[in-house]
């Protein structure tokens, strides 16, 4: 049972080892595996919404398709991004680390609503250049994740 | 900051790793947390049990895709030793430095 003096054998080396241990073991319930291919999917989709919605006028032929794409590409991301992150079998309320997490969606958000504001002043490319970094930054975060997280 | 208070019982390896991986979720099933530590069935039922008569765990069966399934969880004493026990592995590193 608990005791004060049953560590008091332990060295430093000891207490480092465990910590790491506890550590890696904390991590891995947070951080759980995810497919290679989830990140590259998310930005390329991403980078789809930002296209779309640079594209000023467009023919009547083509209007309906992109309405589609509009509608459905967002639908499909986050049904992907819920089966993903909040279905994870054989654990319950794995706790989120939000330092991160909100410093990213603050970085989405910024790059989301950046064209809103400015791409009729500037031009509809802004559209694509801010889908194109945010893309980037979410394949390279994807990699980064993957690499130090891979599936068992 | 948690009181530091080292715990013989949680800082046995696969003890203190079943322990950190159910720090961090509201519960864990069996099957996860025996694919994670490799351990046979035995051995971790074993290390769950005295985990459990100690109070640190708790156990709720439940069904999933028709079958019986256990999910393990920390309960808040064991969630109060476990971070004393980090509290104290830490001191004692920052004593050392």
């Amino acid at each position: 049972m608990a005791t004060h003096d049953a560590g008091s054998n332990l060295t430093p080396d000891d207490a480092r080892e465990a910590l790491s241990l506890a550590d890696t073991e904390e991590q891995a319930t947070v951080n759980r595996p995810v497919p290679w291919w989830y990140f590259p999917i998310l930005a390329v989709m991403i980078l789809g919404v930002f296209i779309l919605n640079s594209v000023e006028d467009p023919a009547p032929s083509v209007r309906w398709i992109i309405v589609t794409l509009a509608v459905g590409v967002p639908v499909t991301m986050a049904v992907l991004v819920g089966r993903i992150t909040f279905n994870q079998p054989g654990y319950r309320g794995v706790h989120t680390r939000w330092g991160w997490t909100i410093v990213a969606i603050v970085i989405a958000a910024a790059l989301a609503i950046t064209p809103v504001l400015l791409a009729g002043a500037i031009g509809s490319w802004l559209w694509i250049a801010c889908g194109s970094v945010l893309a980037v930054l979410i394949a390279g975060f994807g990699i980064a994740y993957w690499r130090r997280y891979p599936r068992a | 900051m948690p009181e530091a208070r080292f715990d013989e019982l949680i800082h046995a390896p696969h003890r203190l790793r079943i322990c950190a991986m159910l720090s961090q979720a509201d519960g864990i099933e069996f099957s996860e947390i025996q694919t994670r530590t490799d351990l046979s069935k035995s051995a971790l039922s074993k290390h769950l049990s005295q985990l459990a008569d100690a109070g640190y765990v708790a156990e709720t069966a439940f069904v999933r895709q028709g079958r019986s399934r256990q999910l393990l969880s920390l309960t808040p004493t064991g969630l109060a030793a476990y971070r004393a026990h980090r509290a104290s592995l830490q001191a004692l590193l920052d004593q050392s430095e």
